[in-house]
């Protein structure tokens, strides 16, 4: 495999592989502007490492050493941020996912159960995860209390997560 | 069934539960956060199901569709009342799957994208895609084969009205066409090309790795698995042999075009190959746009720099500054031309302070010989003779971000004169030889170099400057602690400056 395909091959499964990257940092930092920032460096360094085909291979046991290393370089760095879990909680967790099976892909069944979602319950977590939505925004908009948003957020999401659970259950046992 | 009535999840308390969604949602307070923190050590249960619900939120990040409109104008009383319906939670949400596709079109988005900015070398995962609907295209050319590039930065950009919606950061764009009224606006092309246009400009998105300049400006940084961009003028083709350059295009179609790195081809539109001229690093070509007659000229890297006028302690930029927002910079002279210059909010500022000057007292100095240094209030002994004919350049760091945490910029510059000296304690830049000081700077009660504060040590920084052996390049890592302003309100940081040698023959001003 030539450089260029290698580069190609790399991009290709690094895309693929963003959500669930992102949902193991955010796992370990649960800040959604250091996450991403994390998520970035995570790919820098992962792109200078990344020239064989064996580190493509093994990208996600890479990515997430990578991942949990620029999270306690963050946690370094921002020692006073109050949200965030503590050196011992972020190493259990990483603990925890190295030892937990790989997942099923989830993703094509949480898009189906969206597409299930009643509309103005769709409409909800569309505006909580479109660019700049928060639950803060929402509960201005709204007139009502972070508390309720996230209520209703915590509803639906139970919701998808049954959902996701029966649709892969059922494409299992088809 | 309805989640109001859930008391437990997961084998967990469903107030519990709860609490990690507060978390997801950022709206979590300082006391329930230590309660967490303390639950999680010991419950291995809850640690489970906060990754279950950080995979969740990470799906959803990428796979909610956002909407295009904010909650605004007349259907925001609708839009609310649904909202309001949800909260109330009086609907059933479905516990289990059910056939159909409502609002399919929404869904109609491209694949996530990773988009690996080679060219800094910076690495930018966008957010989640957009709809076709939301993506961009002025005066849409053709649907194609879907978005081409992708707009990865936006500073103070005007658009020009009547031309659809402005594009947001992160937004896809289509083929079509962009007119950027003012301010710059990056975009990250398919290709992994980086093209930074600035305003006013008028571009046309052609393809994923070529874009048409009907006027303006623009820069294309271009990495190597991108080689090939191309860029059109009204009459001739740019192609990029790896490299970086820069376009310019004016009212009367005349084309200039500088090469900062690398190589490029210009020839012109739809002629052989033969008649194509390579430029390397360093040269330019201005090119007639009605004879379409080429002259030589040398590449002129202030005329694509975004740079800065307020905040700074540049009262004018006049020569103009130059901002280096990353990795590495290319100083040489600038042109006489001073052109508008955007606000300032990050990067490395780089002002020409005085040019070809004879100096008639030598220079003490803080770094003369290659190598590193990070004390900077001892010079040491004379380095630049009096008689020698020298360019001064202060180098300022002070991030304009509303951020109070640290910042830090790491890189090189490279200096197209031969680096004499570097001259960094507070009084050698502040007050040091008047021949070297330009008008234009603010200079006194700035904030110098801080080696080995407590928060650089604490963040794993020191300011530092490293003069290569070639002597035209110099290494830098600086931080600053939060962002002040002195009582002229200027923008105080780190600033030293640096002095080159000019050719002798160069007239002196």
């Amino acid at each position: 495999m030539s450089k260029q395909d290698r580069q190609d091959n790399f991009v290709r499964v690094l895309t693929d592989r963003q959500p669930a990257l992102y949902g193991y940092i955010f796992s370990l930092l649960p800040n959604r502007d250091a996450a991403w920032d994390v998520l970035q460096e995570t790919n820098l360094s992962l792109w200078k490492k990344c020239d064989g085909e064996e580190e493509i291979h093994n990208l996600d046991a890479l990515a997430h050493e990578v991942a949990r290393y620029e999270v306690m370089t963050w946690l370094t760095k921002n020692r006073r941020d109050k949200l965030r879990f503590s050196d011992e909680v972020v190493r259990l967790m990483a603990e925890d996912a190295a030892a937990r099976p790989a997942r099923a892909d989830k993703r094509a069944a949480l898009r189906e159960c969206l597409r299930d979602l009643p509309e103005h319950t769709r409409e909800l977590v569309q505006r909580r995860y479109a660019p700049g939505g928060s639950v803060q925004t929402l509960a201005d908009a709204l007139g009502r209390s972070t508390a309720a948003v996230s209520q209703a957020l915590y509803r639906v999401r139970n919701a998808l997560k049954r959902c996701i659970e029966h649709r892969l259950t059922r494409e299992g046992a088809a | 069934m309805n989640d109001r009535n859930d008391h437990h999840v997961d084998g967990l308390d469903a107030e519990l539960c709860a609490l990690v969604d507060r978390l997801i949602d950022q709206a979590i307070g300082d006391a329930e956060m230590a309660r967490l923190n303390a639950l999680m050590v010991e419950n291995a249960t809850l640690r489970a199901y906060v990754a279950e619900r950080a995979e969740l939120h990470a799906m959803l990040t990428w796979d909610a569709v956002p909407v295009a409109q904010p909650l605004t104008g007349d259907e925001a009383s609708a839009v609310v009342g649904r909202i309001e319906q949800a909260i109330a939670g009086s609907d059933e949400l479905p516990s289990r799957a059910r056939g159909g596709r409502a609002h399919s079109s929404l869904f109609r988005y491209a694949a996530a994208a990773v988009l690996l900015i080679v060219a800094g070398i910076a690495v930018v995962a966008l957010r989640a895609p957009r709809t076709t609907d939301e993506r961009v295209a002025v005066e849409k050319v053709d649907d194609g084969d879907g978005a081409v590039a992708t707009l990865t930065h936006v500073k103070e950009a005007e658009w020009e009205p009547g031309t659809g919606d402005a594009p947001d950061l992160g937004a896809s764009l289509d083929r079509g066409r962009l007119r950027l009224r003012a301010g710059s606006v990056e975009m990250l092309m398919r290709s992994t090309a980086m093209v930074t246009v600035l305003g006013p400009a008028d571009v046309e998105m052609v393809g994923p790795n070529r874009c048409r300049l009907r006027s303006g400006r623009m820069m294309a940084t271009v990495p190597q698995r991108a080689h090939g961009f191309t860029v059109e003028t009204p009459t001739h083709t740019v192609v990029d042999l790896g490299t970086r350059f820069g376009v310019e295009v004016s009212g009367s179609r005349d084309t200039h075009v500088s090469v900062f790195e690398g190589r490029v081809e210009v020839r012109p539109l739809g002629a052989a190959e033969s008649s194509a001229v390579t430029l390397r690093a360093g040269e330019a070509v201005e090119i007639d746009g009605t004879s379409g007659g080429r002259s030589s000229a040398a590449a002129e890297p202030f005329r694509f720099v975004v740079a800065a006028r307020s905040g700074l302690g540049v009262d004018h930029a006049d020569p103009p500054a130059l901002l280096i927002d990353g990795v590495a910079g290319h100083v040489a002279e600038p042109p006489d031309a001073v052109r508008p210059l955007p606000r300032y909010d990050g990067g490395l500022v780089v002002v020409l302070e005085s040019q070809d000057v004879a100096l008639s007292d030598p220079i003490p100095a803080t770094l003369s010989e290659p190598g590193s240094v990070s004390q900077f209030e001892q010079t040491h002994g004379v380095l630049v003779d009096a008689g020698v004919k020298v360019s001064s350049y202060l180098v300022r760091f002070a991030p304009q971000s509303n951020s109070d945490a640290y910042q830090r910029i790491q890189g090189e510059l490279r200096f197209d004169g031969e680096i004499v000296a570097v001259v960094a304690a507070t009084d050698a830049v502040n007050r040091g030889t008047a021949k070297l000081r330009s008008p234009h700077v603010v200079y006194a009660d700035t904030l110098q170099l801080e080696p080995d504060t407590d928060v650089a040590v604490r963040e794993g920084s020191n300011d530092r400057l490293t003069l290569d052996a070639d002597r035209h390049t110099l290494r830098v890592d600086l931080g600053v602690s939060r962002r002040r302003f002195n009582k002229d309100k200027a923008l105080i940081g780190d600033n030293f400056r640096v002095i080159t040698r000019s050719s002798p023959d160069a007239p002196s001003r």
